[in-house]
Parts: C-alpha cells; sequence; structure tokens
C-alpha cells in the first residue's frame, strides 16, 4: 500500500480510492471539454489533470468571493444570489454572467408556471 | 473579448447533446433514449444531462467545504450555480485556447495557449500553482502511474488536417509573481489561504513521512 505522498496529503483524504489523488474526476473534465468544442477531438495527457487543479482554484476563489458577501449580509448561509454577485463584482468572472442570469431567469419562470 | 465560438453562444454545448458518449465514463443510469435535447424542466432528464455536463456536486461540495468555516452554511441552488458554473470554466478555457490556436493556424493546443488563455483572461495567479501542481505530479506519479488513460503523456505528433490535442509539453515555466489571492505558496508549492487552512491543508504542512498509511480506526 503506497504511503500517503504529496497529493494524498494535500487533498481530502478518504476519496484517493475514487477518482485518484484528483479532487475531480478526470473523465467527466474530459467529457466537458469535449463537449465544449467540437474542435478538440483528443485530449491527451495531462490536460484533465491541470484543469482538476484550475477548477478546484476556481471552486474556491469563487466560493471565497461568494462568503464574502455573504459575510456583508451578516448571513451563514451561502445562497444563489451571492454567488451571483461574487460573480457580477469579479471582472475575470465575466463568462459566467450570462450563466448566474441565466439562472436566475429559468428560476422566476419555474415559479412563475408552478403558481 | 470573446466568449466561447460561433456555435451559439458559449452555452451551445449544452443544447445540442451529441447521442455519441464517450467510454470510460460513468455510464448514466438512465437509458440513452432519455438523453435527448430539450430544455425541459423535467427533472429526469436534467439529471441524465447534468450527469455528463457537470462536475459530480459532491466533489464541488467538498472543494468549497475547504474554505468555508464548519459554521458556514450552503444553499442547494449554491451548490448547483457553482457546479454549472465550473463545467463553463472548463469550456471557456478550452474553447479560447482552441479558438486561439485556430487563429495561429495551429492544430495542437498547447501548454502555453493554455497558459495564455489562463492569462490573458485574467486567471494569472492561477498559473503558478499550476505548473507547480503539474511539475510535482509528474514527480509523484510519473513513475508509478505513468499515463491515467493509458496514453503518453506528451503527444506532439499532430496529423495534418487533423484534431486538436489538448496537451501539455513539458515547458519551464517562468514563476510570474502572483497577487497572492490563494496565498503565497507554502513549502510544498501548493496554494492555500492559511487563515482557511482544513484538517487536509494541516497534513499538508507537516507532511511526515513516517505518518503510517493505515490510518484507520482500528475497532
Amino acid at each position: 500500500m503506497k504511503r500517503p505522498g504529496t497529493y494524498s496529503g494535500i487533498l481530502s483524504g478518504g476519496i484517493s480510492g475514487r477518482t485518484g489523488p484528483h479532487l475531480l474526476p478526470l473523465a467527466r473534465i474530459k467529457k466537458i471539454m469535449k463537449k465544449s468544442n467540437d474542435d478538440v477531438k483528443m485530449i491527451t495527457g495531462e490536460a484533465p489533470i491541470v484543469f482538476s487543479k484550475a477548477c478546484e482554484l476556481f471552486i474556491e476563489e469563487i466560493t471565497k468571493r461568494a462568503w464574502n458577501i455573504t459575510l456583508q449580509g451578516k448571513r451563514r448561509t451561502l445562497c444563489k444570489e451571492d454567488v451571483a454577485s461574487a460573480v457580477i463584482t469579479t471582472d475575470i468572472f465575466d463568462f459566467l454572467v450570462n450563466l448566474v442570469s441565466d439562472s436566475a431567469k429559468s428560476e422566476e419562470s419555474q415559479l412563475t408556471t408552478k403558481a | 473579448m470573446e466568449l466561447g465560438g460561433g456555435n451559439g453562444g458559449f452555452h451551445g454545448y449544452r443544447r445540442a447533446m451529441p447521442q455519441s458518449s464517450s467510454g470510460g465514463t460513468k455510464a448514466p443510469e438512465m437509458p440513452p433514449q432519455m438523453n435527448h435535447t430539450t430544455n425541459t424542466s423535467d427533472d429526469t432528464e436534467c439529471t441524465v444531462r447534468e450527469q455528463d455536463r457537470f462536475m459530480p456536486i459532491a466533489n464541488v461540495i467538498r472543494i468549497m467545504r475547504k474554505i468555508l468555516p464548519q459554521h458556514a452554511k450552503i444553499s442547494d441552488d449554491a451548490k448547483e450555480t457553482i457546479q454549472e458554473c465550473v463545467s463553463e470554466f472548463i469550456g471557456f478555457i478550452t474553447s479560447e485556447a482552441n479558438d486561439r490556436c485556430q487563429r495561429e493556424q495551429r492544430k495542437t493546443i498547447t501548454a502555453e495557449v493554455q497558459e495564455t488563455r489562463y492569462s490573458f483572461e485574467g486567471f494569472d495567479d492561477y498559473m503558478e500553482p499550476l505548473t507547480l501542481y503539474l511539475h510535482r505530479y509528474r514527480e509523484y506519479d510519473g513513475g508509478e502511474r505513468g499515463s491515467l488513460t493509458g496514453e503518453p503523456l506528451v503527444k506532439r505528433a499532430v496529423d495534418p488536417g487533423a484534431y486538436g490535442y489538448v496537451t501539455f509539453p513539458p515547458v519551464p515555466f517562468s514563476m510570474a509573481p502572483h497577487h497572492g489571492f490563494f496565498g503565497a505558496p507554502p513549502m510544498n508549492g501548493f496554494l492555500k489561504d492559511p487563515s482557511n487552512a482544513g484538517p487536509s491543508q494541516a497534513a499538508v504542512a507537516g507532511i511526515d513521512p513516517s505518518t503510517p498509511t493505515h490510518s484507520k480506526k482500528q475497532v
């Protein structure tokens, strides 16, 4: 049995058996990469691995920013609006603006249809 | 700044779900004929699409909880939103890198292009930790695992008129100064805000090679 190395020690314990030493499943990352663009036919090497780490950093960053907004509102529950605010107030998250606004619109439409 | 290619916007890949599914991924529990392209709010169809399009929500939550204090709570819609954002992030970087390759008439999406994308789009804070991460992965797993997918780690050969490769040749990266949003890389080069260090990070900070692997409780 391997002793915990740099990676196993870094990441949360107990998940290494499922996704390897990465927090996010590489196969899923590859699938999303392929579907994002038809021109990307083959994904080789360490691309999903780097993406796994990049996604982790991304989640951490957006969570931090959203949580700061939650704290400003003196709340303890991080809600979707906090995420949306974090996206809107962060320039590098501009590509997500449509996503968070579409989600809000679809939610409103669902509430309208249910009423 | 372009946001995605010309396939109906960046969200195009959600609406057009090809029937073919790559092997090696978790097979959806629903039969394949359920995986047709609609934007209905049917929960069954949404479940099938989510399995293909998004990161597992449990993994996303796990990463979020590393950042948040223990008393913090996360609403379900916030989890789902971030889950969607991650997929958008992956597709965004991939598409932008691919577009750049096409503009430069290159067939290979190399690590340099990926780097450029991260930097251009403002994710330059990611570059250094990603570089270190990749190097450490190669040191740790290069001899034991080889390629996770059974393919060579580096694939340079490009057939004319063929596909776009996403590969990362071992290129020495310059250690660009980063703004330290994630905190300065500690001794192990891993990015984490020390003020929010969780148990995993504590383990990182003090990696003890003599720590027994069988750390499970012995009942």
